[in-house]
């Protein structure tokens, strides 16, 4: 059984940058296994610090990303065949409440709504998962956690999560960090140089200004890193930025023309 | 008092066509906020400045601008803006004169308070004699100035400009478009920490959120004159706070934020009103004693809300500055006793603000009675006459900027009839009523615009002469004009309620010209059938023979065991899904009224062999879609639009939401015309607004056109484009997916940037339209 739960593990030191006291406040909620909501654009660092949470806290780490045709037995699990008849297959929270995991639901209100009700009667103090057709009861493991990250920018118009739900969870904000410590997460996560890092922010930075200007989101930490990994093996700066940052984020053809040229001014 | 339009025929007449239109349509909206009298002022005003001979425009603007002030400011507003355009009007252009009709209700919003309102258009007036080529930049300018500088600022701002081109035209006119570097710097230098009205309904949630009551805020003049700020002050149950706040700055301290300085000011006032009485003896004190009480009476209101609410012990402590080593002078003495009665911490000596701490602290078993501050206050009045000190009332004053001055203690509010309340809290009311309660209630069958209520029979009534009440006395419903803003490429800026948009009740045509429509193209109807089939929603449905399913299907599940048994590979695909399938999509089809289509088409052929115009074609298309869409079962509307000018833009649902598609609806699709331009981003804006108040999730607007954006007093081709660029990008922010259907040929240049590469399509061979509609729809939304 332990080796279901083993290969959930993080067995490396995620690196992962702390901006404010988000670590300290993470460990005392986990302390009162208090349910976690990451809120945050895209690409800004929510994955990688449960990862790394999850690392400190040496607990394994269950991850879903929920889109929106998940259903119920996606999370909780599902009946299967076998040579003699039927077997249960836990789902991926089922896996986490009977083993002390962190469960966590990456973009979660791409779920529809009635869905993620699931995971309510595991986020209060009853912290339990019925299983309605195995007839089964799971308490929680001591150790279980449920985290979920959403991101409210211009989906939550159309989306949003129930009150009922919101008001389970503890929340953390999270955003771009502040230029240099953006440019020193951009260089160590790939290896170049600190001033082509630099640039490559300083250019983010020129998008995230174009935000609610034609553009949905600015360009975000993960891109510039891809980015900046495509430099270090030898990809010219321009065509570097092309690839990864310009033309991922927008077909507008003025969109891209103003782009370009904020990349051009920085390199040359 | 009852108001007709119809009763200032001669001035309509007067007024001219165009002036005449937009007042009817604005007058619905202006009844309700103005008075009579104010009515009268403002038709006369328009008449006025009619008879000025300066132009159409000039009226049109106060026409509708005029109300919009009145909402916000009252209706003495409007008479001061006449009469400042009145005086203004021989010293500049009629150009000039209707952008200061256009911006004033910008002004008046940012604003908020007719004193302020009073000292811009004064100010205008001021600058029109000492800077007159600046004033047109300025006014075209002040959404962004006032955006930045409370009116004092912009006072000063406007001064140094003027002071320093006096002479040089040029640089006036760069300095004051805000070009120029040291209008920038000035700008800068002017500006103050943060504005009121930015931060009022922060202010309003946080005292309901304490309290759990509403107090009513209005900003009031700080710094008009000296860069010295008034003391916040309450009188009429409204709280009144200085227009502007900076950071607050004390040597060898924290800078406090001006958002917690407005924070402190605000409680302590909403402190006063909960717990602070009038002074039964007002009369008999002195101006000694009165500040003495005062400063008593501020801190045993702020000693009982920080009972309550002990975080704002730290806040007001940290905003009554106090020296124990000042000298002996009354002002800083009444910063010592302020700060000793709410710091215990602090150390002071002086006779005054020992006793003042002792008494206060003896009688802390009962703050919650008025009474005591008034007898600790006679008796350090006392103390303090012993102290042989000079007391000035106006200057010596405790230097902290939050607390108010107190003048509700002395002053007696007026009857409440006398304060001026803001208009347009009366709204008319609707009555749907059975004939005999019509009968029995009614006196008078007639009514004025300004009726409170109107009351809705299911048929006619007649009188006596056998003439229906409707057809002597009614009137077509019409909406309040509704503004929206307009973005001018040029200067990078929003042009605040730039447009002006009526809603319109369609005209009614025949309706077996659908029918005939449907009828003819039968063979497409029946086409489309099979598509439309595919896309009903069918509730729950069950998804057999998927892998990962939520149940195991039984049969499946015996054949799979069968070929276990057998020793052959199974079919893992053994599960049932249920999912509910639903259409959760609303859609608006906008269609482009505008006289170009009117031009035939060629090799369309109608009924009677003649050539279909566009807008036949875009009938019949509208006719199949809608057809298509009934039988979906989407929600849908159908709306149209021209424009005249951008005061006038035309806008007509011939279906709702919620209507049905019934024979009204298609009597108004067969009775649509073309005429006028097409004024695009002010149309998808409104119907945007109309889209984003359905439930929905998916929200689609298709919109078709004929030709590109463009309107009667827009020369600039660009400017419309880039305006409906805009309002589609607004549109994907509230997320509503905007698709457009072009039937100019000429389109492939424009409208892909107008609605981004993948959202339109060009249709060259337009004879085609009625059929491609419906399938662009299906595709679109499978």
């Amino acid at each position: 059984m332990s080796d279901i739960i083993d290969q959930y593990r993080i067995k490396e030191e995620p690196y992962y940058r702390n901006v404010a006291d988000e670590v300290e406040l993470y460990e005392a909620a986990y302390e009162v296994r208090m349910p976690m909501m990451l809120k945050g654009p895209t690409g800004c660092g929510k994955t990688r610090f449960v990862e790394y949470m999850a690392w400190k806290l040496g607990r394994p780490l269950i991850t879903v990303a929920c889109n929106e045709d998940m259903t119920a037995s996606d999370l909780v699990g599902r009946f299967l065949l076998d040579q003699s008849g039927t077997r249960w297959q836990d789902g991926p929270l089922a896996v986490g409440a009977r083993h002390g995991a962190i469960v966590y639901l990456d973009e979660v209100v791409e779920a529809r709504q009635d869905t993620t009700v699931v995971i309510h009667p595991l986020t209060d103090n009853r912290r339990v998962l019925p299983l309605e057709k195995k007839g089964e009861l799971v308490h929680a493991h001591p150790d279980f956690q449920i985290v979920i990250s959403y991101n409210p920018g211009y989906q939550s118009l159309m989306k949003d999560l129930k009150q009922s739900t919101k008001q389970r969870f503890g929340a953390l904000d999270f955003f771009y960090p502040e230029h240099d410590l953006e440019t020193e997460i951009v260089a160590h996560e790939t290896g170049v140089a600190e001033d082509m890092a630099d640039k490559l922010v300083s250019i983010a930075e020129r998008s995230r200004n174009l935000k609610g200007h034609g553009l949905d989101e600015g360009l975000s930490t993960r891109m510039l890193i891809y980015a900046a990994s495509l430099v270090v093996k030898g990809v010219d700066p321009l065509s570097a930025c092309h690839v990864a940052l310009i033309s991922p984020i927008t077909d507008d053809p003025d969109m891209r023309d103003a782009l370009e040229a904020a990349v051009g001014t920085y390199f040359s | 008092m009852s108001i007709q339009l119809a009763e200032y025929n001669d001035i309509l007449d007067e007024l001219g066509e165009q002036a005449s239109d937009v007042l009817e349509a604005t007058w619905h909206d202006a009844v309700r906020v103005f008075t009579p009298r104010g009515l009268e002022v403002y038709i006369q005003g328009a008449a006025g400045l009619k008879a000025l001979g300066r132009g159409t425009d000039l009226v049109v603007s106060f026409i509708e601008s005029a109300p919009q002030v009145a909402r916000e400011l009252g209706e003495q507003a409007v008479s001061e803006l006449l009469s400042t355009a009145i005086k203004m009007y021989s010293k500049t252009s009629a150009a000039v004169l209707s952008l200061l009709f256009s911006t004033a209700p910008v002004a008046a919003r940012r604003l908020g308070e007719l004193e302020l309102f009073k000292g811009y258009l004064g100010l205008l007036d001021h600058l029109l004699a000492q800077a007159p080529r600046g004033i047109r930049p300025m006014l075209e300018k002040i959404d962004v100035l006032l955006g930045y500088l409370t009116l004092g600022g912009l006072r000063r701002w406007a001064m140094w400009g003027v002071s320093a081109h006096r002479t040089d035209f040029e640089a006036q006119q760069l300095y004051f478009s805000l070009e120029s570097p040291e209008a920038q710097a000035v700008l800068q230098q002017e500006r103050r920490g943060v504005l009121f009205v930015d931060v009022q309904r922060r202010l309003i949630m946080y005292l309901r959120a304490l309290w759990g009551r509403d107090f009513f805020l209005r900003p009031t003049s700080g710094d008009f004159e000296t860069r010295a700020g008034y003391r916040p002050y309450i009188e009429q149950y409204f709280i009144h706070l200085p227009d502007a706040y900076d950071d607050f700055r004390e040597e060898g301290a924290e800078p406090v934020p001006a958002l917690l300085v407005y924070r402190a000011a605000a409680a302590h006032s909403a402190a006063h009103m909960v717990h602070s009485r009038l002074d039964p003896e007002a009369e008999l004190t002195t101006p000694m004693q009165q500040m003495l009480i005062g400063l008593i009476e501020d801190a045993r209101v702020e000693a009982l809300a920080m009972r309550a609410f002990p975080g704002l012990r730290p806040l007001w402590t940290s905003l009554l500055p106090a020296d124990p080593d000042a000298g002996e002078a009354y002002g800083p003495l009444f910063d010592r006793v302020a700060r000793a009665l709410i710091d215990a911490d602090y150390r002071d000596d002086h006779r005054l603000v020992t006793m003042a701490r002792e008494r206060f602290g003896a009688a802390s078993d009962r703050l919650e009675d008025p009474a005591m501050a008034r007898e600790i206050g006679l008796a350090l009045a006392d103390e303090a006459a012993t102290l042989g000190l000079d007391f000035n009332p106006r200057t010596d004053l405790p230097s902290n900027a939050y607390r108010d001055d107190n003048r509700h203690l002395w002053q007696v509010p007026e009857g409440l009839e006398d304060a001026e309340y803001l208009p347009g809290s009366e709204t008319q009311v609707r009555k749907y009523v059975s004939l005999m309660e019509m009968l029995n209630t009614l006196d008078v069958e007639f009514a004025g615009d300004d009726a409170q209520e109107v009351w809705v029979l299911p048929t006619e009534l007649y009188d006596d002469d056998g003439v229906t009440f409707n057809e002597r006395e009614g009137k077509e419903p019409i909406s309040s004009p509704i503004h929206y803003h307009e973005w001018d490429y040029q200067t990078q800026l929003e042009r605040p309620l730039w447009t002006t948009l009526l809603e319109k009740h369609p005209k009614s045509g025949d309706v077996d010209d659908i029918d005939a429509i449907l009828e003819r193209h039968k063979p497409l109807v029946r086409r489309l059938k099979y598509l439309i089939e595919s896309m009903q929603p069918q509730g729950v449905v069950r998804q057999r023979k998927v892998e990962d399913g939520d149940d195991i299907d039984l049969n499946a599940a015996i054949h799979a065991m069968v070929d276990i048994r057998m020793g052959q590979q199974p079919d893992p695909r053994f599960g049932i899904r249920t999912r509910l399938q639903l259409r959760d999509l609303s859609v608006v089809l906008l269609i482009d009224l505008s006289e170009s289509t009117n031009d035939p088409v060629r090799g369309a052929l109608g009924d009677d062999e003649n050539e279909m115009t566009v807008l036949g074609l875009a009938r019949e298309a509208a006719a199949l879609l809608a057809d298509a869409l009934a039988k979906i079962g989407d929600p849908f509307a159908i709306h149209g639009f021209d424009s005249n000018g951008r005061h006038d833009v035309e806008y007509y649902r011939f279906k709702d939401f919620d209507a049905p598609y019934d024979d009204k609806v298609k009597a108004r699709l067969a009775g649509m015309t073309g005429q006028l331009s097409t004024r695009m981003g002010t149309a998808l804006r409104h119907a945007g607004t109309l889209l984003g108040r359905r439930p929905s999730q998916k929200k689609l607007l298709l919109l078709l056109t004929d030709g590109e954006p463009s309107d009667n007093d827009v020369r600039d081709p660009q400017y419309l484009r880039f305006d409906a660029k805009r309002a589609v990008e607004e549109l994907a922010r509230k997320g509503i997916h905007t698709f457009c259907v072009s039937l100019d040929p000429h389109a492939d240049e424009y409208v892909s940037r107008i609605f981004g590469a993948t959202n339109y399509m060009v249709l060259d061979h337009v004879a085609r339209l009625p059929e491609k509609l419906p399938a662009l729809y299906v595709g679109l939304t499978k």
